[in-house]
């Protein structure tokens, strides 16, 4: 399959500031994970996980076929890729819980985030919905991280929603290794005291 | 909030130190509360690092699919609305759909996506399609259109006339019908199937399963062809996906696979793999059991299992006064060797209706050539000496 022609246009133009193409990428992007979480649905027996990385570089080399040279319209793919999962999961993840609005809300286990496992289907009770509640979760812990650290949180969504993994993710942002390892290790003592903060917290509120 | 780049410059010196270096440290902090804060991040951390080192922590996410199609219920598409699911297979889920022009219930049934590269692809659909809507018959379920849908993840679908009824086995079974009337639907079904091998499509995965009977005791073939285009283009996502649920589903139907379809490699099949698959179902149909047991094995004991395996002769099972007669048309039909079963699903058909109307059947008439085929496959060496002895 050969590169998605607009795609690439998208990108290229993302690439120098152009905010317009940006949300067009995003869209462009958000409605290919979509359109392949729909047809894990259509097509799959019994229920089964999938790394978000696999998707993700499903959704490259269907937009983008497997171009080799474009490095950077292949790193500021995967940073649109991040951000369109993560719209994905937190859209999904409050759509389930507003379906069942008045049972009984689980807290976030920090078990589940550990697990990293997360919902793109919305499913109808069991550890999924809890799943649900820990991408919120994360979400919006991440939303807060980001004001305080924007870079740092960028290296958060790559590495959890895009599933890069920590030289992808310096690549993909310009950095050195060693910069985004600490950069990750910071994030994630921030994220999991927030969450445990919140979870504890006198209100036990999750937003 | 304090300024983020000196909390993580904060936490990085204090990570550095161990113990009361740290503690030192902490305590000569100018600011007591960002000291507080960077002594709760270095807990969050350690508690991190105890569950499972560096790299583990938050992510790399997984995505669950909890598949339960049901969610796309509602879905429109291409003029169709799906309403219910029918099924789940290892490959695809069919649902029930309403057609808006024209206005009747179909089924869809969703495709492995094309691989990547595969750009031939939906033209093969199409083609495929095509000749399967060519095929027009009461015994077979009508094909009416293919494409593929955005709106199901840009998988191919195949759209076909939506089949009320029971699987050709139980159906005889609740209404308890004797082995003439039973031989009566095969008929049907033969009939169906020449119809399409005629048009040059082969079934490929015939079954009771895929052979529905309706409250009038018409069947209905369903599926033709499809098994071909299930075989053709998968994508590397939905290969590793479907591997483990398929061999579940599979495992019921590898029985009535040919010995050449498991052998693998789509070569050398043609119209004689549906005289196996209609064999298989006949033995069924009369005997309520499959000719080979393969409870509880795994897919891979399973075909060895078949390799090896000969269709036993229906024998006793069956209580008909054709019994013989009978048993000598299934053997014939479920040969391992394509070259030694009817060439033909007319051939099937008319030694069984020979049954029907009492005259012999064909079946048992070339025993002496049937005979040598055997032996020929077991005593190779001894067969010719018998073959010159004869011709001498």
């Amino acid at each position: 399959m050969g590169p998605d022609q607009e795609v690439t246009r998208l990108l290229d133009a993302a690439q120098h500031g152009d905010p317009v193409a940006a949300e067009r990428l995003l869209r462009r992007v958000y409605d290919e994970l979509h359109g392949m979480a729909a047809g894990l649905l259509a097509r799959e027996a019994g229920d089964c996980s999938v790394q978000a990385t696999m998707l993700v570089h499903d959704a490259w080399l269907r937009l983008c076929g497997n171009e080799v040279g474009r490095f950077e319209r292949r790193a500021h793919f995967f940073g649109a890729a991040a951000r369109a999962m993560r719209r994905l999961l937190v859209e999904r993840a409050r759509r389930a819980q507003a379906q069942q609005r008045g049972g009984a809300r689980c807290k976030v286990a920090l078990d589940d985030l550990d697990a990293g496992a997360v919902l793109v289907a919305a499913s109808n009770g069991g550890p999924e919905d809890r799943e649900g509640e820990a991408v919120l979760a994360l979400h919006l812990a991440l939303e807060e991280f980001e004001r305080v650290s924007p870079k740092a949180a960028r290296v958060v969504e790559l590495r959890y929603f895009a599933g890069l993994t920590i030289p992808e993710t310096a690549a993909a942002v310009g950095r050195s290794e060693a910069t985004v390892n600490r950069e990750w290790t910071y994030a994630r003592a921030w994220l999991h005291d927030r969450i445990l903060s919140h979870r504890d917290g006198p209100e036990g509120a999750e937003r | 909030m304090s300024d983020s780049h000196d909390e993580m410059a904060l936490f990085f010196d204090a990570l550095e130190r161990e113990g009361a270096a740290r503690e030192r440290f902490l305590d000569d902090l100018d600011d007591p509360e960002s000291a507080a804060r960077v002594r709760r991040l270095l807990e969050s951390h350690e508690a991190l690092q105890a569950r499972g080192g560096g790299t583990r922590g938050y992510g790399p996410a997984r995505v669950r699919v909890a598949a339960d199609p049901a969610q796309l219920l509602g879905v429109e598409f291409d003029g169709y609305r799906l309403r219910a699911v029918l099924g789940r297979g290892g490959m695809g889920v069919v649902f029930e759909a309403e057609q808006a022009e024209p206005r009747r219930l179909v089924a869809v049934k969703t495709l492995p996506p094309f691989a990547h590269g595969d750009a031939s692809g939906p033209a093969r659909l199409r083609v495929e399609a095509g000749l399967l809507a060519r095929l027009a018959h009461p015994g077979i379920a009508q094909v009416f259109g293919t494409g593929r849908a955005a709106e199901l993840g840009d998988m191919p679908y195949v759209a076909m006339e939506r089949v009320f009824g029971a699987p050709i086995d139980a159906w005889a079974e609740r209404r308890g019908l004797d082995v003439r009337q039973r031989i009566g639907l095969l008929l049907q079904v033969c009939d169906a199937v020449a119809h399409a091998h005629g048009r040059g499509v082969i079934h490929r995965d015939l079954k009771p399963a895929n052979v529905l009977v309706d409250d009038e005791g018409r069947p209905r073939v369903l599926d033709f062809g499809i098994a071909r285009l299930l075989d053709e283009g998968q994508d590397d996502v939905g290969r590793s996906l479907s591997l483990q649920t398929r061999a579940g589903q599979i495992l019921g139907t590898l029985a009535y696979m040919s010995p050449e379809q498991l052998a693998g490699g789509s070569g050398g099949i043609d119209v004689r793999c549906d005289v196996y698959g209609l064999g298989v179902m006949a033995w069924k149909l009369f005997t309520g059991a499959l000719p080979v047991d393969l409870d509880g094995l795994s897919l891979a004991s399973a075909v060895r299992r078949l390799e090896h395996h000969e269709v036993p002769r229906l024998g006793a099972r069956v209580a008909s006064l054709r019994r013989t007669d009978l048993e000598s048309v299934v053997a014939k039909a479920t040969e391992r060797l394509p070259e030694q079963r009817y060439q033909t699903v007319a051939e099937l058909a008319a030694d069984l209706r020979r049954i029907v109307d009492h005259q012999p059947v064909l079946a048992r008439a070339p025993a002496l050539g049937y005979l040598l085929g055997k032996a020929l496959r077991r005593h190779r060496v001894a067969a010719v000496a018998v073959v010159a002895a004869l011709v001498a």
